[in-house]
């Protein structure tokens, strides 16, 4: 434990009977309940947090809240460090841990910092103009080093172990931001009776109130705060969301927020997510997310000590943390004179308020009189000095013509600056509002709302604390007004202490220091500076979104909070165009930076997807079954025996189908009921073969075309009785085909009397296939006749299987006698274990999609590797079944010249030349070995695999000329293994051609 | 429909929820409580679709409603409920039919022949209750619909997503008692989010 020399006694709202230990950079270290990481780093009195990201120049703690572009550590230890982490947002618990960024060996003494010594070598965009030459080190070299040098912390490179959630939430009215505006917002909409939520991204709801010694009503700012807050709480339909930044405003009032729901303990509860995604759908928005004090530019102001006036003063008066001993307060404004009055009245010498105006307001002017500190108006602090941190200013007066006169040394290890405020708009521009910009106070503003919410209080640029609460109290009203609320009492103005102040002067950078060579820091976080501004400019970027890119300013962590514009004013003054002629970026979300685990929420492991299961999963799974993935859904590849590999299982099982019996789940087939009296009619023209004569009973092939003529899926449709047919389509397209067939009866025919519903749930399906087949059908069935007279190919009958009602389709996919047995989903695995029962005295064998893969091969059926959205019906050589007599989605575009081309590709099948060779899906058909260079494949393989009753590898694939090169030999090249192959074109069916063991 | 599958409603096999390994196998399912909100698998439960071709005639609203065993709602997202059965109106001219009893198949294709698709899908849906004071938030939280009274009273029904799981949300009283329609095939991914989903 250490002492905390720099914690005031008995300032602030941090509870001081509940110490905390941390630890930082190795260094044990105490703070309390209610400290952030920063302040409890300054009541250490630790001023060096990190280092900078180009010239590693030490850095220390800028601001109080998320716009810190210098205090970036890296939180956590193992798979749970976050890097980029703002030290003034985290709240501080026993045991946190956390480290410097972009220093090595050691923050105090980093090798990189000798970037700093040649800066020269190194400005804004040095990386486009060098590493040119020579050409063979791009990759191996130049490129490592760059990644090396670039990025802002380490990503870890472990799991992340912490819970996220993800939700939705509805409201009329989303209130963004807790100061006064928010708050009054809030309230007013509340008590309309409308629904609302208050989102802040601190601890406690409040905003600047907490930390603003003003009174309202005749009470301390913050008693008045916490009890608004209070009356909000117990109100109906009123979500408090403290801890939760809102980040994002997307199209339609979807706004995206951030609630840290469990950072801040120190041993998260199993049910708790570390933090929470909301995705909120608003009525209308308020925003009243504040404003961002602007630094201001001087030479070397980036050393730690120097800090925001408004930073300095929440440290006092929220932490009870003393910032610096000696301070010297830089100023265009009267706002920051509250901050000296602060620190002085705290024990922190002032040795001078620096206006760089020629008068102050002359109430804080006489203020500070009062408590005898110094004021220098018409003056500027020209550079900062000292080594590791500041220990004293330069302050030189200012001619008339800004020129710094002779220039005086004021001892100080605290600079706190305030060059003006400017509004939060960022919530306004990312819903497509702009800013405008707004002279009396120096600043951008939202202009006109793109979307329904409206930006009240600071972040409006009104900064009067009675104007903020009134201006949100009228938002808030009518907000809920316009959601169809009605409109709550008009509140009486309250009395605030607001104090006549003077305006502030636009005036941002001082004058250069004598030696001129002193870096003066636009961006902090990236480390731009004026010079790199000024260079951009010399080189022609004087587009303000140029500059962003060529200078990186704004482009960190911190989206340029600080920095923006300041680069902008000095952009106007090279171009001599005003600044709102200059503009403003656009900005995007995130507001802060959002880890990606948020956004993927419980979605990870097995829960990546949401994983569909056939009714015999389970089966599968204690048969210790290899499975696949199809889309969503799970597959059985294999089942393989001890001591087999996977294509020793799969050649066995092809064996036993082909040789006796085997069985296969295929419930995953696309199964859609098509009703109606305009049934045959609808499917007549979805389909490019004729429909209207299949009668009851029978099953059909049907090829779809999409509308420009490719083959959309096949698959078979099936009479079940009149009006009434059953579709199955390939377990990869069935959701395709359902969305357009829903598409041609809702839109292109709505006049058909016809539906189509998925029913792929209903049906559980198992493929008996092989010889045996039907014998071990008849040991289950109850009366039915399953002869091939009484259910031919391509017949359909429903049937009892021991009780259980079931539809059987005789249709073959792997070219044997194959029935496709539908029972209902819940009876799936009591007809499964019945066939296997039934079957064993047949060698009956499960098999899996490896099986019917090798099987469909080798008949020569086609699927998706085949139908992968580039074939015709020709090219599948089932050009025939486009009907000439009738119309059907396709036919036009299915007959231009580019699709009936002769030399197109067509499906042939590949054997290897030499018998024990392997061919691979995915090769590329070529003529010559070694092929020209450069060559065109003349084809390529969709599908190759080792038939096992052929005793070598089989393939099917697409050639120029087709079959009419069947017996030529060519080459399957396959780069990626750097392999090419003897071929010879064959017949793409490689097995009972005549078809006689499916019609068996 | 045929005969033989709407006499298969009625006979005693038992049938094998989706969701036997996590709640239970057959002979009932256990109550999972989770932080105030107790959920329960409905079982054995029918239920059919029935799509018409054409805005209904009062005679077939009528039909329907005597199928269902309770009265019509009209518009889309509303339902009725009475005794074991409910019946939802799910989109345009299509409305679902949910019963714990005997659904009359049947009876049902008789009356609407010609006039509308039926399909049965007691055997395609999982479906789950949700209830207990805190289902709602939970649940509002996990759909991107409102489910805030105002929006969603007591009764209503609408097709949604939780994640990428196709869900049917049925708001059947204000116990409240949610009942969520989820794909057989889904079943299983469906509890593993909602166990992986944190209800606090």
């Amino acid at each position: 434990m250490t002492d905390q020399p720099f914690r005031l006694p008995d300032e602030g709202d941090i509870q001081r009977s509940n110490p905390l230990r941390f630890r930082f950079n190795g260094r044990e270290l105490t703070g309390y309940q209610g400290d952030t990481l920063a302040s409890a780093l300054l009541a250490n009195g630790v001023r060096l947090v990190g280092r900078s990201f180009k010239y590693h120049r030490p850095r220390g703690i800028l601001t109080a809240g998320p716009e810190e572009p210098n205090a970036l550590v890296r939180l956590g230890q193992g798979a749970m460090a976050e890097p980029n982490t703002p030290a003034t947002m985290i709240e501080l618990f026993e045991g946190l841990v956390a480290e410097s960024q972009n220093a090595w060996p050691t923050v105090r003494l980093d090798v990189m910092a000798l970037n700093d010594m040649v800066s020269p070598l190194i400005p804004a965009g040095f990386y486009y103009k060098t590493f040119m030459w020579p050409a063979a080190f791009w990759e191996p070299i130049y490129e490592k080093l760059i990644r090396r040098a670039a990025g802002l912390g380490r990503p870890n490179q472990e799991a992340d172990p912490d819970r996220y959630d993800k939700c939705h939430a509805h409201c009329d009215v989303l209130v963004v931001g807790s100061g006064p505006a928010g708050l009054a917002a809030a309230l007013a909409a509340a008590r309309s009776g409308a629904r609302v939520i208050l989102a802040d991204e601190r601890p406690e709801l409040g905003g600047s109130l907490n930390w603003d010694k003003r009174e309202i009503d005749s009470r301390p700012a913050r008693h008045w705060s916490q009890a608004l807050v209070e009356q909000l709480r117990i109100m109906p339909d009123v979500r408090l969301l403290p801890r939760t930044t809102v980040f994002g405003y997307y199209d339609h009032n979807m706004l995206g927020a951030l609630e840290r729901v469990a950072d801040h303990l120190p041993t998260r509860a199993e049910a708790l997510p570390r933090q929470r995604y909301w995705m909120i759908r608003a009525g209308r928005v308020v925003i009243a997310t504040g404003a961002i004090e602007r630094p201001l530019v001087f030479a070397d102001n980036d050393r730690p000590g120097v800090m925001l006036a408004s930073a300095a003063r929440a440290y006092v008066s929220q932490y009870g943390v003393k910032p610096g001993k000696r301070a010297v307060v830089f100023t265009n404004n009267d706002d920051a004179y509250r901050t000296a009055l602060d620190l002085e009245r705290v024990g922190v010498e002032i040795a001078a308020v620096v206006d760089t105006r020629p008068n102050a307001g002359r109430e804080a002017t006489a203020r500070l009189e009062d408590r005898g500190v110094p004021q220098l108006c018409k003056h500027a602090i020209i550079r900062s000095i000292g080594r590791g941190a500041v220990k004293a200013a330069l302050v030189a007066p200012l001619g008339s013509d800004g020129t710094p006169g002779p220039a005086r040394h004021l001892d100080c290890d605290l600079i706190a600056v305030s060059g003006g405020w400017d509004p939060c708009t960022h919530l306004h521009c990312q819903a497509g509002g702009n800013a405008a910009y707004r002279e009396d106070i120096a600043a951008f503003v939202p202009g006109p709302a793109a979307q329904a919410g409206k930006t009240v209080g600071a972040a409006n640029g009104t900064f009067s604390l009675a104007a903020c609460i009134a201006e949100g109290y009228a938002a808030g009203a009518d907000a809920a007004a316009l959601c169809g609320r009605p409109k709550p009492e008009a509140q009486a103005s309250l009395a605030t202490d607001d104090e006549d102040e003077a305006p502030i002067q636009a005036f941002r950078r001082a004058p250069s220091a004598k030696d001129g060579r002193r870096k003066m820091f636009v961006d902090l976080q990236g480390d731009v500076t004026e010079a790199d501004i000024n260079l951009a400019a010399r080189e022609g970027y004087r587009s303000v979104e140029h500059l962003k890119r060529y200078t990186t300013q704004g482009m960190w962590t911190d989206q340029g909070k600080t920095g923006n514009v300041n680069a902008l004013a000095r952009l106007s003054e090279i171009r001599t165009d005003p600044i709102q002629q200059v503009g403003t970026t656009r900005f995007r979300p995130p507001y802060t930076p959002v880890a990606i685990s948020a956004f993927v929420g419980s979605r990870t492991g097995l829960n990546y997807r949401a994983i569909r299961r056939t009714p015999l999963h389970d089966w599968h799974m204690t048969q210790g079954a290899v499975m696949q993935t199809t889309g969503l859904w799970m597959r059985s590849n294999c089942y393989p025996r001890p001591g087999e590999d996977i294509d020793d299982t799969i050649s066995r099982e092809v064996l036993a189908v082909r040789g006796g019996v085997g069985l296969a789940d295929t419930s995953t087939l696309g199964k859609i009921s098509i009703q109606g009296p305009d049934a045959a009619e609808f499917l007549d023209r979805v389909y490019c073969n004729g429909w209207k004569t299949l009668k009851p009973g029978r099953t059909r092939f049907g090829l779809m075309l999409r509308e420009d003529g490719i083959v959309f899926d096949d698959g078979t449709t099936s009479c079940l009785a009149e009006n009434d047919y059953h579709m199955t389509t390939s377990t990869a397209h069935a959701a395709a085909v359902l969305s357009h067939l829903e598409f041609c009866i809702q839109c292109l025919w709505p006049n058909l009397r016809v539906r189509a519903l998925s029913v792929t749930d209903q049906w559980a399906v198992v493929n008996l296939a092989g010889p045996r087949a039907r014998q071990v059908l008849e040991q289950v069935i109850d009366d039915e006749d399953v002869s091939n007279d009484a259910l031919p190919y391509l017949g359909v009958a429903d049937v009892t299987l021991r009780g259980i009602p079931a539809r059987i389709f005789r249709i073959s996919y792997s070219g044997e006698l194959s029935y496709e047995i539908n029972v209902p989903a819940g009876y799936a695995v009591h007809a499964w274990k019945g066939l296997i029962a039934a079957g064993r005295p047949y060698g009956i064998t499960p098999f899996g999609a490896g099986a019917m893969t090798v099987m469909r091969v080798e008949k020569g059926r086609v699927s998706s590797q085949e139908l992968d959205g580039r074939v015709t019906a020709g090219d599948l050589g089932m050009g025939h079944l486009m009907s000439t007599k009738k119309d059907f989605i396709g036919r036009r575009l299915a007959h231009r010249p580019a699709l009936t081309d002769p030399s197109r590709h067509s499906l042939v099948g590949f054997i290897p030349v030499e018998p024990g060779t392997m061919l691979r899906s995915g090769a590329q058909i070529v003529e010559q070995d070694p092929p020209a260079k450069p060559t065109w494949p003349c084809g390529h393989v969709s599908s190759a695999v080792f038939s096992p009753n052929l005793g070598h590898w089989v393939a099917l694939g697409f050639l120029s000329g087709g079959l009419e090169r069947k017996g030529q030999r060519l080459f399957a090249a396959f780069p990626l293994k750097d392999e090419i192959v003897p071929v010879e074109v064959v017949d793409p069916v490689f097995l009972d051609r005549e078809g006689k063991r499916l019609h068996a | 429909m045929t005969e033989k599958e709407s006499a298969s409603m009625h006979e005693s096999l038992n049938r094998q929820s989706a969701l036997a390994e996590q709640l239970g196998g057959v002979g009932g399912t256990r109550a999972q409580q989770q932080a105030g909100v107790t959920i329960i698998e409905r079982r054995s439960l029918q239920i059919a679709e029935v799509a018409f071709f054409a805005p209904p005639s009062a005679s077939e609203k009528r039909a329907l409603a005597e199928a269902s065993g309770t009265y019509f709602p009209e518009q889309p997202g509303s339902t009725s409920t009475l005794n074991k059965s409910s019946l939802l109106c799910l989109g345009h001219s299509r409305w679902l039919i949910v019963t714990q009893g005997t659904l009359a198949m049947g009876f049902l294709n008789d009356l609407l022949r010609g006039t509308a698709a039926i399909s049965d899908l007691s055997h395609a849906r999982s479906v789950l209750r949700l209830s207990g004071g805190p289902a709602r938030d939970w649940l509002a939280r996990k759909v991107a619909i409102d489910l805030h009274e105002r929006a969603f009273p007591p009764g209503s029904c609408a097709q949604t997503a939780i994640e990428e799981i196709n869900v049917l949300v049925h708001f059947v009283d204000a116990t409240p008692n949610y009942d969520l329609y989820v794909d057989r095939s889904s079943a299983v991914a469906f509890w593993d989010l909602l166990k992986a989903s944190p209800m606090a």
